[in-house]
């Protein structure tokens, strides 16, 4: 590399460990592709993967990403291979997500412990941080709201101020004040969270005001969320905060003694078919209203007999630090096999399994 | 029985013979000065040895006690041991000091009888169990301490049944509490609801403090006043900016203090502070839990209300932070928090903090039940978990090369027993209250409240973080 490439390099490095993704691959010089790909992935770029471990990590997020997790599973046990700690970590971090994904919480949470204790123990606190948040979304799925907040407030602080990733860290921490029945914490939370610059979070903060709104029975909520809504998709785009927008409004219509299968139709509608086992919950939710169900259940059907492989060591001691004891007992028998309840407010309840 | 003085200067060929009559290793010594007694019968046989090595005029140091086993149980080494005594405090000396090793059991015993405090356990492999430090101050008189906060149920019963057995050391000359029913139950010393009349009344060297947090800086302020010295429960101050007064206090008068944070004393965490010297962890998890029931907190109201003498503060004082000074965090917390400064020599800084009253996030501005830290000292990762509720228990775990785990039981390494003692407080309020004997046995130099103010810093940083979190000056309701 010439001075000026070297340069390049450095400045791109600088704006990764700031978290502005984005801006540093567009500076990375043409020696660092691999880096470059990596980067661009972060920024979700589409960029063609680089050859070698690098390639097999991009390419098995990628695969998350589009929810074909089989094949992500196994990008992620080629890349894992790497003596390199962050990209070892990365990998495993991805295995979490698939297992979190399919419903294999135990397993995630043991993928995520794994992750951030190796990041740690070399300093890679920006893995750290997406590790905890990992942690901290598998928790608050289950039903631990508290240590879910705990995981995410680690998240936040590590997280460098300008790093795209804190809007929707500070959604999930939002989520979490809402479990636990904090409304005035979550709603502050949630707007604050909109307003971060990096990644599209509005939308999802939106949504989970929606939420908030059909606990408290706070109609100008559901209705700021839906005017938001329906100025973000504008007629055409299909997103998953939109659907959870309108499954609350659904939510809030049967309270108020409404037909909510209206709302529950457009539900589906913007819930991308990716949300395999979104839909699956919407569907059973539907039909105990008397609706349609009419899930598509094809990839479902792929995934029934899906298991992704467990983490090799077993929980100790050594892993305090980066768990809690509880993460042990967590459900670990996949959303494939789930058993959805059929009685209305357990089944309203089930929805926590997808963060709302 | 007769004891005899042998040499004050002996050379080791006279001492190794001495020695090897016991079964030790021979003397390392050359040329320190040393002082040696023998126990003779009367027909001159030789029955026990005892040796002190002078290498500090101010801590002699008991180097070897020897009684040969059919002379076991007469009551020799309790002789050489008084005679010892005596003699180092005639001498001017103002403690002895000694190493024995845990299971030793007849040394401790006699150590503990003769009024010696554990104060320190060195790491390694022994045969014998783990190399441990005692001492035992010397004064002509017992030191003299008034007790001020004796509720049975609080701190302070647990100190004066400490002085009681350290009698020979310190004695009780009065008991201050705002609760008369609570003085009752002192019949044998002088009593007083309150502190300036009690310090009055009678002649004290020095103040054992257990008080509810907010009314130490009241307490205090009479006691520094009189020039005692002060054994203070924690926490030192509820602020950073009160600490800082005191250090001011201090730095401007000279007083002996020590804090009351007992685990800086217990066995089983000296131990580990050892350990972790040769095993630095790269992480430290330290979690505690009070179990206390609705019903103890209650009575801890009723007990700061009392010791308040505004009656506007009422009963309201459990949601006002400056009276209280502060919920779990200042509470078990500040013992936590303590614990990993002494384990890893070093103070951390917060990352993050949540605190929490029930399941609920806490806002800042009520006391908090429970609280999480995390945070970093040095290369280490520190997680505090505190609550007041739940099932009373502690327990550290440290990663580095091992794992090491502990509670005031014992500590194990991979899994594997390294160390064990018993739970109670005993030997740690007693090993603190030597060390309080005696700082007020040598004259007064400034006190350094680094680590305090350092514990005080980490309490106030986690709250702004815990307030910044989102939650600030809102409420729950929606």
């Amino acid at each position: 590399m010439n001075d000026e490439e070297v340069l390049r390099a450095i400045t791109a490095m600088r704006l990764l460990s700031a978290g502005r993704y984005k801006e540093a691959a567009e500076w990375f010089p043409s020696d660092l592709l691999g880096l470059q790909s990596f980067v661009a992935l972060q920024a979700r770029h589409e960029i063609d993967p680089p050859e070698g471990v690098l390639g097999d990590l991009v390419r098995g997020w990628a695969n998350y990403y589009n929810a074909n997790y089989p094949r992500a599973f196994e990008d992620f046990s080629k890349a894992e291979c790497t003596k390199i700690p962050w990209l070892k970590a990365y990998a495993w971090l991805g295995k979490g997500k698939v297992c979190t994904d399919l419903g294999f919480f135990a397993d995630a949470a043991r993928w995520c412990c794994d992750a951030s204790c190796l990041a740690r123990q070399f300093e890679h606190d920006d893995l750290v941080a997406a590790s905890q948040g990992a942690r901290g979304e598998i928790l608050l799925r289950t039903g631990h709201p508290r240590l879910a907040t705990e995981a995410f407030s680690l998240d936040i602080a590590l997280l460098p101020a300008s790093d795209r990733f804190r809007g929707r860290v500070m959604c999930y921490q939002a989520h979490a004040y809402r479990r636990l029945g904090a409304y005035s914490g979550a709603k502050l939370a949630y707007r604050t969270s909109a307003q971060q610059p990096g990644e599209e979070t509005a939308p999802y903060a939106y949504a989970g005001l929606a939420m908030l709104g059909a606990e408290t029975n706070d109609s100008g909520l559901i209705d700021e969320a839906i005017r938001y809504a329906e100025a973000f998709y504008r007629g055409t785009r299909i997103h998953p905060s939109v659907g959870w927008v309108y499954i609350a409004k659904a939510r809030f219509a049967h309270q108020q003694g409404e037909a909510p299968l209206e709302w529950l139709a457009l539900g589906k509608k913007y819930l991308p078919s990716s949300y395999l086992f979104e839909h699956q919950w919407l569907a059973n939710w539907t039909a105990l209203f008397g609706g349609d169900p009419a899930p598509n259940f094809c990839a479902l059907a792929r995934l029934d007999n899906y298991r992704p492989a467990s983490p090799s060591t077993a929980p100790s001691d050594a892993n305090e630090f980066d768990s809690e004891k509880v993460e042990a007992e967590l459900p670990n028998t996949g959303f494939a096999n789930m058993k959805w309840s059929t009685d209305l407010e357990s089944l309203w309840e089930q929805r926590e399994l997808f963060v709302f | 029985m007769q004891i005899r003085e042998i040499s004050s200067y002996n050379s080791p060929e006279v001492l190794a013979p001495l020695v090897a009559n016991f079964g030790a290793d021979p003397l390392p010594l050359t040329d320190r000065k040393t002082l040696t007694w023998v126990a003779v019968t009367d027909d001159g046989t030789y029955a026990a040895t005892a040796i002190v090595r002078l290498d500090d005029h101010d801590r002699w140091h008991l180097w070897f006690v020897g009684v040969l086993p059919w002379f076991q149980r007469h009551g020799a080494g309790g002789k050489l041991l008084s005679l010892i005594e005596n003699s180092a405090r005639e001498a001017g000396a103002i403690a002895l000091r000694t190493r024995t090793y845990s299971r030793w059991t007849g040394m401790r015993c006699l150590l503990v009888k003769q009024g010696w405090a554990f104060v320190n356990a060195a790491v390694g492999e022994h045969h014998d169990g783990v190399e441990e430090e005692w001492l035992l101050p010397l004064r002509r008189e017992p030191l003299r301490v008034v007790l001020v906060g004796a509720n049975s149920s609080g701190r302070g019963a647990e100190l004066a049944g400490a002085i009681k057995e350290l009698s020979s050391l310190v004695r009780l000359v009065g008991v201050c509490d705002i609760n008369p029913n609570v003085l009752k139950t002192w019949s044998d010393v002088p009593t007083n609801t309150s502190i300036d009349a009690l310090l009055d009344q009678v002649d004290a060297d020095a103040a054992v403090l257990a008080l509810p947090h907010s009314v130490y800086q009241q307490v205090r302020q009479s006691c520094l006043e009189r020039g005692l010295g002060l054994f203070h429960e924690k926490p030192l101050a509820c602020s950073l900016s009160e600490l800082l007064d005191l250090q001011d206090a201090l730095t401007e008068r000279p007083t002996p203090l020590v804090v009351g944070v007992q685990r800086r004393s217990h066995p089983s965490y000296v131990f580990l502070k050892r350990a972790l010297q040769h095993d630095l962890p790269h992480t430290l998890v330290v979690r505690m839990s009070l179990g206390r029931s609705a019903e103890e907190v209650s009575s801890d109201a009723e007990t700061v209300t009392a010791w308040r003498k505004d009656a506007d503060t009422g009963t309201a004082w459990r949601k006002n932070i400056q009276l209280a000074g502060g919920g779990a965090l200042i509470d078990i917390g500040y013992h936590a928090i303590d614990l990993v400064h002494f384990l890893l020599d070093a103070p951390f800084a917060t990352i993050s903090c949540n605190l929490w009253v029930g399941n609920q996030p806490a806002t800042g501005g009520e006391l908090e039940t429970a609280a999480t830290l995390v945070g970093r000292a040095g290369n280490t990762w520190v997680k505090v978990v505190v609550d007041r509720a739940g099932i009373k228990s502690e327990s550290v775990v440290a990663v580095g090369h091992a794992t090491w785990k502990a509670d005031r039981t014992q500590v194990s390494r991979d899994g594997l027993l390294q160390f064990s003692c018993e739970g109670s407080w005993d030997m740690a309020v007693r090993g603190q209250l030597v060390s309080f004997v005696i700082a007020c046995s040598t004259t007064p130099e400034p006190v350094s409240l680094w680590d305090h103010l350092a514990e005080l810093r980490v309490i106030e940083q986690a709250r702004t973080i815990a307030r910044a979190q989102g939650l600030g000056e809102m409420d729950n309701r929606k």
